[in-house]
Order: C-alpha cells, then sequence, then structure tokens
C-alpha cells in the first residue's frame, strides 16, 4: 500500500537560485521525482505562509528553494521566508500534521547537483511519512 | 488601534466541534494590521481547520469573508448571505467585531478566534505593544505624553515604585519602567516640576470600574 | 503624639530607634509567630509585619499584628496597594486601629507576578503616595478618602519605605519628598550595604531639609552566604551590594559566612549611625529572626530605652 503511495510535492523556486538550478538539473538529466510541481517566483521571500499551507492542503510536501541567506538579492526575502516556515510549522505542529512536510533549501544559482539530491531526498522522506492526514480527499 | 492574537487552534477547534459549515469573518481594520484577523490571517487558519479536520476524517466546509471593518453595523451586513448558510460563524475581529456580529445576527452561533489583547501600536514590523488603558480620564498632559496607567505595571501615578533597575521594569527586564519614560521625557520638557505635585487618588469611575461605559451625543443623533 | 506609639515616643525623644521585621507564616500556625514574637521581644522598639511580601499568600499582617501586641510588643503594620482597594484599606485600617496596632507602613507593594499567585488581578486602586495621603487624612482631618467624617479615627504613626538605590536615582529623593510631603512620620530605607552611596543620598535628603521633617531608619540586613550577596546584587531590583561585601563573604569561606554576614550588618549599623540625619535602623531578618538580637546587643543598641 505505501509502496504505491507518490508524494506530491510543490517546489518554489527563487528564480535566482531555485529556478536556474532547476533548468540545470533538467538540462544536465540529473535526476529528480516526477510530477513535482515547480513554481517560478521572483524571490523566496514572495512566498507567503497562505501559499504554503494552500499547496500543503493539495499535495504532501512543499519546499522552497531560495537564495544563500546572505545572497538575497532583495537582501532579507530569504530570511523573511525562513521565518515564516517556522511559523507554520508551529500551526502544522498544533493541528497535527508533521512539520518535516515544510522544508526550505539554500543554495547557490546553479546547483543543479544539489537541486535534484535534495528533491529525492525529500521525496524519500515523505514517502516514509506517508500521505499527508491533511491533504484534501480527492 | 486594537491589537490582538490569533488563539490556539486547538482551542478553535474545540470551539467548533462537529459543526462542518462554517464562516470565518475577518476584519480589515486594526486586526488586519496587527496581523490576527485580516484577510491573510482568515485564509490561513482556514487552510489549518480544513487540515485538522481532513486529518480527524472529518472534513469541513469553510466560508471566508472579510468586511473593511467588523465593529459597524453597515459592514457587517454584507455577511448575511454567508451567515445564514453557516452552522458557525468564528470572528476573527476584536471582541467588539464579534459581539456587533452576535447582536446584528442574534440567530448566528459566533464564536471568538482571537484574543483581543490590548490597545496600542506597532512599534516595528512584527512587534505591537501597548499604549492605552481606555481609563476614560487621561492624564497625559501630566505625564509628559507616556501613559502610566498602562507603561507602568502597578499604574502609579506619583512615579515610581522601589522595583525599577537600569531603566527596567521589575516584572520583566524587557519591559521599560514606565516612569523612566515620564521622568526622561519630563526632563527634556523641561517640566519634572509635574513630578513634584502630588497626583490625588484618580477617580476610575470613568474606567471599566464605572460599568459599562455609553457615549451619547444629541446633536449627532439622527 | 500622632499615635502615640512606642516607636513615636522613642523617635520623637531623639533616641536612636531600632525596628526589626517579623515575616507571618504560609499557614494558619500561630506558634510561628509566638515563637518569632519571643526571639525579636526586648531587642526593637517596634517590628514590621509585611504583608504578603513578594505577593506570596502569607497570615495576614494586621491578624499578626495585633498577636504581637499580646505578646506586649509592639508592630508596625504593613499595607500595599497591591490588594486591596480603598474601602477595602479604609476598612481594614479601622480595625487595625481598634485592634491597638500605632504604626501603619505605607506600600506600592511587589507585583504579583513574583509571588505564588502570578494569575491574580491586581489592584493598585491607589498608589502609595495616594496610600498615605489617605491615612494622613483619616488621622489629622478625620475624614474618609471621600470626604465623610470619621467619628472615631484610626490614629497611625505613618511609615513609608524609601530605596535610594533604585532607578531613576536622581527621582528617589523626589519620590521621599512627595512622601514627605504626603504626610509620612518615618522612613525605612532599602538595605544598605553600600554606606557610601548611602551617605550621598542622605546628603540629597538634608538638603532638602527632609531630615527634620521625618524620622529616617537606614534599613540593615545580614547576609548569610556569598550566594545571598551575589542574589541580592544582580536578582533584587534597588539593592546595592558592593563588591567589598562579597569579597569580605568570600574571604571567610563557607563555614565563618553566617558569621561574618552579622558582622558586616552590625559595621553598616556603626556606619549609618553616624551619618547625620540617620535616626535608627531597621534590622531586616526575615527568616532568621534569632540573629536579631545578636546583632543589635554587638551594635551597642541593648538595651532598648523605655519612655513613658
Amino acid at each position: 500500500m505505501k509502496r504505491d503511495f507518490e508524494p506530491k510535492i510543490t517546489a518554489f523556486c527563487c528564480e535566482h537560485s531555485g529556478l536556474p538550478s532547476a533548468d540545470m538539473a533538467v538540462e544536465s538529466e540529473f535526476v529528480y521525482p516526477e510530477g513535482v510541481n515547480i513554481i517560478k517566483i521572483p524571490c523566496s521571500g514572495k512566498v507567503e505562509a497562505i501559499h504554503i499551507m494552500r499547496a500543503l492542503e493539495e499535495g504532501d510536501g512543499v519546499a522552497i528553494f531560495a537564495c544563500h541567506k546572505e545572497a538575497c538579492q532583495f537582501l532579507r526575502g530569504n530570511l523573511r521566508t525562513e521565518a515564516k516556515v517556522t511559523y507554520i510549522s508551529k500551526i502544522l505542529r498544533e493541528i497535527g500534521i508533521e512539520k518535516e512536510r515544510v522544508q526550505m533549501y539554500f543554495l547557490a544559482p546553479s546547483n543543479g547537483v544539489k537541486f535534484a539530491r535534495t528533491l529525492r531526498v525529500f521525496y524519500k522522506n515523505l514517502k516514509d511519512l506517508g500521505p499527508n492526514a491533511g491533504r484534501k480527499e480527492l | 488601534m486594537i491589537i490582538g492574537e490569533r488563539k490556539p487552534i486547538q482551542e478553535i477547534l474545540d470551539m467548533i466541534g462537529e459543526h462542518d459549515k462554517i464562516l470565518i469573518a475577518g476584519c480589515g481594520t486594526c486586526v488586519a494590521i496587527c496581523m490576527a484577523g485580516g484577510d491573510k490571517e482568515v485564509s490561513i487558519l482556514a487552510s489549518a481547520i480544513r487540515m485538522a479536520r481532513n486529518r480527524e476524517g472529518k472534513p469541513i466546509e469553510i466560508q471566508e469573508h472579510t468586511p473593511l471593518r467588523q465593529c459597524e453595523w453597515e459592514f457587517v451586513d454584507e455577511l448575511k448571505d454567508k451567515i445564514k448558510v453557516s452552522d458557525t460563524v468564528l470572528s476573527m475581529a476584536c471582541g467588539i467585531g464579534v459581539q456587533t456580529l452576535v447582536e446584528r445576527y442574534p440567530e448566528a452561533v459566533v464564536y471568538p478566534a482571537v484574543n483581543t489583547t490590548f490597545l496600542g501600536l506597532p512599534e516595528e514590523q512584527g512587534v505591537w505593544s501597548e499604549r492605552c488603558g481606555a481609563c476614560g480620564n487621561c492624564v497625559l498632559d501630566k505625564t509628559g505624553g507616556i501613559c502610566p496607567i498602562v507603561r507602568c505595571s502597578k499604574s502609579l501615578l506619583n512615579g515610581p515604585c522601589g522595583g525599577a533597575q537600569d531603566g527596567k521594569c521589575e516584572i520583566d527586564p524587557e519591559v521599560d519602567c514606565g516612569w523612566q519614560l515620564i521622568y526622561d521625557r519630563l526632563k527634556v520638557l523641561g517640566k519634572l516640576d509635574n513630578l513634584t505635585k502630588i497626583s490625588p487618588a484618580k477617580d476610575w469611575s470613568t474606567g471599566r470600574d464605572g460599568g459599562p461605559r455609553k457615549i451619547v451625543r444629541e446633536d449627532m443623533k439622527l | 503624639m500622632k499615635s502615640g506609639s512606642n516607636l513615636e515616643k522613642i523617635l520623637s525623644a531623639g533616641k536612636f530607634a531600632v525596628t526589626a521585621e517579623l515575616g507571618p507564616p504560609k499557614s494558619a500556625d500561630a506558634e510561628v509567630v509566638y515563637k518569632k514574637a519571643d526571639i525579636l521581644k526586648g531587642c526593637a522598639d517596634a517590628v514590621n509585619i509585611t504583608d504578603c511580601q513578594t505577593a506570596i499568600v502569607r497570615m495576614s499582617s494586621i491578624a499578626t499584628a495585633a498577636m504581637l501586641i499580646s505578646k506586649g510588643l509592639e508592630p508596625i503594620a504593613q499595607m500595599t496597594c497591591r490588594d486591596r482597594n480603598r474601602i477595602a484599606i479604609q476598612s481594614d485600617l479601622l480595625g487595625a486601629s481598634a485592634l491597638g496596632v500605632k504604626n501603619l507602613l505605607c506600600l506600592t507593594g511587589d507585583h504579583q507576578k513574583f509571588g505564588n499567585h502570578p494569575q491574580s488581578k491586581n489592584v493598585f486602586d491607589l498608589d502609595s503616595i495616594q496610600l498615605i495621603k489617605m491615612v494622613k487624612d483619616m488621622r489629622d482631618e478625620k475624614v474618609f478618602q471621600c470626604g465623610e467624617e470619621i467619628k472615631v479615627e484610626p490614629r497611625f504613626f505613618i511609615g513609608a519605605a524609601e530605596s535610594p538605590f533604585a532607578d531613576p536615582v536622581e527621582l528617589r529623593v523626589l519620590m521621599l519628598a512627595k512622601k514627605v510631603t504626603a504626610g509620612i512620620d518615618f522612613v525605612q530605607t532599602q538595605i544598605v550595604y553600600n554606606v557610601e552611596k548611602f551617605a550621598k543620598w542622605m546628603e540629597l535628603v538634608r538638603e532638602l531639609g527632609l531630615d527634620k521633617k521625618v524620622y529616617i531608619l537606614a534599613g540593615v540586613a545580614p547576609l548569610k552566604s556569598v550566594g545571598m550577596a551575589r542574589y541580592m546584587k544582580n536578582n533584587v531590583p534597588g539593592m546595592d551590594v558592593p563588591d567589598e561585601v562579597i569579597n569580605r563573604m568570600t574571604a571567610v569561606g563557607k563555614e565563618r559566612a553566617k558569621e561574618e554576614g552579622i558582622n558586616i550588618c552590625v559595621d553598616v549599623i556603626n556606619q549609618v549611625k553616624e551619618i547625620k540625619g540617620v535616626a535608627g535602623v531597621h534590622v531586616m531578618a526575615i527568616e532568621w529572626e534569632e540573629v536579631v538580637p545578636e546583632i543589635v546587643e554587638k551594635a551597642g543598641l541593648l538595651p532598648r530605652p523605655k519612655i513613658g
């Protein structure tokens, strides 16, 4: 039963780091899980708590790919998102959903290797966690 | 403005109980600015409640609506249709908003999803602090514009107690001593004289101690 | 005489006064009070009875004061603004006076956050200055706070506490002046370890002529250990424990710490006694009342004078 479970992942990708890394992963044929819903954003700071919540409601995990901490093009966008992720973690704890389902990753603009590997690990972790119990029934 | 804070989600879930059709009503004024009950917080709470209920295998249908103000009849009137089809209304306004809904829609079951905490201001993004105790008898003219009723932990009117240290209050080293602030301010204003005058026992009857308050302006009545 | 209390008599006769402090029990056990009263009898002119100090529920100050009177000691009842509104305070004061209490120390009160009921509602209907004014008007004008006449007025020798070391320092003397204007007869200060700083404060007090208007009793207390000295230095607001005192406590080692604490206390008494305008000392040894006789004895303040 669990073997058949395919985690549904949404990945918010900052166009200064996550997105070029995703593109590179595709071009270089680095393998990452199929069906990841990649959403391009101008800065990880543009992700709001509600975007993360809604994405989680419709899936099993949310990943945010942001620039390295000192490298945000908008100075503190990534740090603010990190604080939002902490806030979401608290909400998830309150409602009994595993906080591991929402992850934030920091990476360089052209790190396709890390992008693909991170998603593979995240996918595996989600597979171990099982389906998101809070997910909308399909 | 009125500052509020969302209640713990479990407490909100307990209020909703078995109901499966609810309306979450936000407020677009004070609680939106203090990020406790505006449209964004309404959406987040709705999402959290849906997930919590899905997890329990008891899906819930949630409508969301945030009028500009939940403390005025004309704005809460726009909630009419949504309230009609909901078992329960969760108000994310301050306590005033909750009661406005209760009075306007006596047939509806309205619960508070926000704790109304104080009257204050956003000191900076993400930080709110208290400024006014609504005592109904303002003394700011005597205290350099700093309120001793809420800035002093003991609401003292004649100066600090003996508990201040390094300008901080005895209850918490993070809290400024209100009387230190008043002293500093009066010094700048050249009005330290104010501190030598004995402030007589305060008439608290203009505050909550006098019972529910009401103001009537005949000239404004229609 | 304002109240005719022993403390008032001693002070107005120009004698160096000694007051002590008794912490009522956290229970209804009368024996605890009587035991402490026995210890303190004869070595203080009057004994302060704390009013739920640090916001911890204890036996009522006024009830304990009445028990002391029955044992032949003179109490100084304490009244804080934290737990009672003006109705309750005045009512309690009528009762205290009827029970023979003649001294009253008017305090703001520690915030309930420190106590064993941090979720309680505080009152602070009055602040300590308004409380002083009310008690004085009850005595001298024979009126309640509302202005209504009192047929038989409560007569108290009115005291206040003052903290020479608390912030803002510039304001502290001013606060004392305000308490004097409001109507106090005597003041007991926060515990003095830093005599130099206290002497400076006294200078300011004398400049304003406050020492002529009220009797100033310097607060003193024996240290039990280095740990206690450090704790007071760092954690008790309005407390100044100089390094010299901590060094003295450290130097003697653990076994002799208590003895040295008593010595320091006696030294402080001898020093403050020489400061112009100091009318007495207030020895605070809460939960260590048994050392008070020794301290007073060593300071050469025994036997206590008997007046009228």
